[in-house]
């Protein structure tokens, strides 16, 4: 075993002060936890003590709906916020959670839930449909600042019926909106929140919510600070705690380089390093440390094209790439066991994938084939061309997914030997982003996180950021159409319609899933993925030790 | 590694400048006589000013041929007569010319291709087969730093060069031109200085976009301030020399004598500088390549290489190690041929 580390001393000194600490709680009539409870390994939780979570990206923003980093700040930002809806990962069904129930119109263009009535935001003041209503209300006003916007997409109003019942209304039918509630991104704030602008938020000093964690200090580039909430009892059902967390705090801290992550992990200077990368996989379940793994849900990584590009717009080329890229070869080479072959555009754990795995094949000589049907002629052993021109792909990427690069270089070789040229291009965020707006690609690749079919709309649909300029018809009145349907079972249908339109279109050639990978110590217990594969609140998490 | 200026170990930078100007001795102490005091320029080269127009040019066409070929056998020579004496000097230079075999002529030392690799031989340590190992795609690691040398190396060879024409005009022109652009140039030169140089060559390469040419630009200029301090207090120390002043009272042109006796005896730290520079511009360039900045993926850049092996240190250590290593040893290479040319030409001062 390791020898103990600096970091675990004042653990040690916790552990003496937790007990005390309860037993002056329980005097006070408090429901703390029991202190006589004994560090055992038999599963029974154990309070107190401090987390420390490697996390990749500072959070950036601390506001539930500002821009961050993506999934490191939304594991930030979930400690301090709950949401209407709870999802649960196993099935991806909606349960209460601030919402004790909630009904959707026939035309999905309302939906009315009821609250809990006993929940407090963390000054003390009680949730009510006021501040579900002012939570989406500010996130409108705030138009592009908030990352609410597309997820609110038609909303007119909110209404409070009653102190504990609001009404939420849409313009047009957003079937996805109860999914889109049980984000992170729709938590719901305190009053308090709305006194200080939007965009002066990041810092995390304003945002009042009621999370099972309240914020301590936010140091940026650092570490995130985090303290539990004593009272908090409005978990959702499905955890295995409902109550306030075990933890004392936790500390997320930021630790950009993947391979100082899980040296931290194995060096015991961290309890939980997220996204581990899949090189160091193998190694971290070898030292016999915890392995916390789920594919996450919504558009697998691929390359979408570029429907106004010449190349993009070309439907042989589209076939062709997907007919030559060896997906087993990818995940073999630069992934690990841990994540799956792409099985549709959509990963296998988003409510509403199909298998349509039969649609996705590998060989070479059809897409060989494909390209001299419609035209392309091979100069020499090089690369097609068409008119003088050369088939090559103007490919854009970012490094968000450590492997990106290694699949792309595989990618292009696999490319390169049927003739078809592929140029990489990558940058930071908002160059990528800003290329994507132009159009000054044939390709794109990367994935997007998010348990509802309805991400393929806010992805591919002319109506919505339309980066890919998709020109199909078919598919945006699919994309359109799933959002009208209130009924889940007839929603999955049009959203299963919506797949095989894409693959069979190649407007996005899926390659493979993303697995989120968190490692921990052995001690660590309880540390859960939500149903979008991004941390779960921390409250069923403890110590053992 | 350290971003501050890197200066030559015995060329003078601030102090001397200014000391150089404010005592213009108007004689060489070392040297009593007047015409036999230009190291470089021997006497012969003065009595052929007075000579016809004709004469004057042979003249100056054999003396530039003849400095020449001296600047080339100096350190050749130093090699050649004392190579026991100095083993470090020829690993520096041994390991330079495998360098440049590399960079021009790189299937000479691997014939594979850098880009194509084997996905079921990924990640296998150096053996007999793959003296480097292989990467995470299967591509051959020697191939690939091989491959990669010349991207890298052109590079710094045009940093060098930009940052060596640059710097040495602005050097000679703060030197000669008077007062006023003296101070304007030299300031302009301390602002650069200020600004770190990795920093200046990152802001550089945003404005100008990626890749190696770019990089090039951005290293070349970022060192072109320090090239211009010794050019600038070289010329100051030459242009108060005794020789300069016989030159003038010979009658020749200001321009005469600047092309003739004032750079090439103010060159020799330059030049030394220029080689210490070359070392600093390789790993500039392979730091920004390192970050990025350089060309994209699967091109085998040095600073790319290292980056590519980020995240396979718990379990490939060979593909971060044995790029650094080249690197590291051919930074050190620059720099132990920078010290010996600059001791060679500081026996001149």
């Amino acid at each position: 075993m390791h020898a103990p580390s600096f970091s675990t001393r004042p653990r040690v000194l916790a552990a003496f002060a937790v007990p005390a600490l309860a037993l002056a709680l329980a005097a006070c009539g408090s429901q703390a936890a029991d202190p006589a409870t004994t560090p055992s390994s038999s599963g029974e939780p154990v309070a107190g003590g401090e987390l420390t979570f490697a996390i990749g990206n500072d959070p950036i923003s601390l506001n539930p709906s500002g821009t961050g980093s993506g999934n490191d700040t939304w594991y930030v930002t979930r400690q301090l916020v709950d949401s209407l809806l709870w999802q649960d990962p196993a099935d991806g069904t909606l349960h209460p959670w601030l919402a004790t129930g909630w009904t959707a119109n026939a035309d999905a263009t309302s939906f009315t839930f009821t609250l809990r009535d006993d929940v407090t935001f963390s000054d003390g003041t009680p949730l009510t449909a006021q501040s579900v209503k002012s939570t989406f209300d500010d996130a409108i006003a705030a138009g592009a600042l908030s990352q609410a916007a597309p997820l609110l997409a038609g909303y007119d109003q909110s209404v409070a019926v009653d102190e504990h019942t609001v009404e939420v209304r849409f313009s047009r039918p957003n079937a996805a909106f109860p999914q889109a509630a049980s984000s992170v991104t729709l938590g719901i704030l305190g009053e308090a929140t709305f006194a200080v602008p939007f965009a002066d938020r990041a810092s995390g000093e304003a945002v009042v919510a009621s999370g099972p964690f309240v914020l301590d200090h936010y140091a940026k580039d650092v570490e995130t600070v985090l303290t539990a909430r004593e009272d908090y009892a409005w978990g959702p059902d499905g955890r295995e705690n409902t109550g306030a967390a075990h933890l004392e705090g936790v500390t997320f801290q930021v630790l950009p380089e993947a391979g100082v992550r899980t040296g931290s992990l194995t060096s015991e200077q961290v309890d939980v390093a997220g996204g581990i990368a899949p090189s160091d996989v193998p190694g971290v379940r070898d030292a016999g440390l915890g392995l916390v793994t789920r594919a996450n849900p919504g558009i697998v990584f691929g390359l979408s094209f570029n429907g106004a590009s010449t190349l993009g717009a070309d439907p042989a080329v589209r076939e062709a790439v997907s007919l030559a890229i060896d997906r087993d070869v990818v995940r073999d080479t630069a992934l690990t066991e841990d994540f799956a072959v792409a099985t549709s555009v959509l990963s296998h754990t988003t409510p509403g994938a199909v298998d349509l795995s039969e649609d996705i094949t590998t060989d070479a000589d059809a897409a060989v084939e494909v390209l001299e049907d419609a035209g392309w002629a091979r100069e020499g052993d090089g690369l097609f061309a068409k008119d003088g021109a050369p088939l090559e792909l103007e490919v854009v990427w970012i490094s968000n997914f450590g492997p990106n690069q290694t699949s792309l270089e595989l990618i292009q070789q696999q490319l390169k030997d049927v003739g078809i040229g592929v140029n990489l291009w990558s940058g930071t965020v908002p160059e990528f982003t800003e290329r994507l707006k132009a159009g000054q690609f044939d390709a794109a690749w990367g994935n997007l996180s998010r348990a509802d079919g309805d991400v393929l709309r806010t992805q591919y649909s002319s109506a919505a950021t339309n980066y890919y300029r998709v020109d199909d018809p078919e598919l945006e009145a699919l994309l359109q159409e799933q959002l009208t349907v209130a009924d889940p079972a007839a929603r999955t249908e049009v959203v299963a319609q919506v797949q095989e339109r894409l693959l069979a279109t190649h407007a996005q050639v899926p390659v493979h899933e993303l697995t989120t990978v968190v490692g921990t110590l052995t001690d660590v217990h309880g540390v859960e993925l939500g149903a979008d594969s991004r941390l779960d609140q921390l409250t069923s998490a403890w110590l053992d030790r | 590694m350290t971003w501050t200026q890197t200066r030559p170990p015995g060329a003078p930078v601030a102090a001397d400048a200014t000391a150089a100007a404010a005592d213009p001795s108007p004689a060489d102490p070392r040297v009593p006589g007047l015409a036999a005091s230009d190291p470089t320029a021997s006497g012969a080269a003065v009595p052929g000013q007075s000579a016809s127009d004709r004469t004057e040019s042979t003249q100056t066409a054999a003396t530039r041929a003849r400095r020449a070929l001296r600047a080339l056998v100096v350190p050749l020579g130093a090699a050649s007569l004392a190579p026991l004496r100095r083993p470090g000097l020829v690993l520096a230079v041994l390991w330079l010319v495998v360098l440049a075999v590399a960079a021009f002529a790189p299937a000479v030392l691997a014939p594979g291709d850098p880009l194509d690799g084997v996905p079921a031989e990924k990640l296998t340590g150096p053996s007999g087969a793959h003296w480097f190992g292989t990467d995470q795609l299967g591509r051959d690691l020697f191939t690939r730093v091989v491959h990669g040398t010349g991207l890298t190396l052109r590079g710094a060879v045009v940093a060098v060069a930009l940052a060596l024409v640059l710097g040495s005009l602005l050097g000679l022109v703060a030197g000669t031109a008077g007062r006023v652009v003296d101070d304007v140039l030299m300031r302009g030169v301390d602002v650069l200085l200020a600004i770190p140089s990795l920093l200046l060559s990152l802001s550089v390469v945003a404005a100008l976009g990626f890749g190696t040419v770019n990089v090039a630009i951005a290293v070349g200029l970022a060192s072109v301030a320090s090239i211009a301090r010794v050019m600038r207090s070289e010329v100051l120390r030459v242009r108060g020399s005794a020789y300069v002043e016989a030159a003038y009272s010979y009658g020749a042109r200001p321009a005469g004598v600047l092309l003739r006796h004032v750079l090439p005896n103010a060159s020799g730290p330059v030049v030394a500088l220029a080689a210490l520079e070359l070392g600093g511009a390789v790993l500039a360039i392979s730091a920004l390549s390192f970050l990025g900045f350089g060309e994209p993926p699967p091109a085998p850049e040095w600073g790319a290489l290292v980056a590519g092996g980020r995240d396979y240190l718990r379990t490939a250590w060979w593909l971060t190690t044995l790029p650094g290593l080249t690197i590291a040893l051919s930074v050190l290479s620059a720099n132990t041929l920078s010290r010996a040319l600059d001791a060679r030409f500081g026996a001149h001062r």
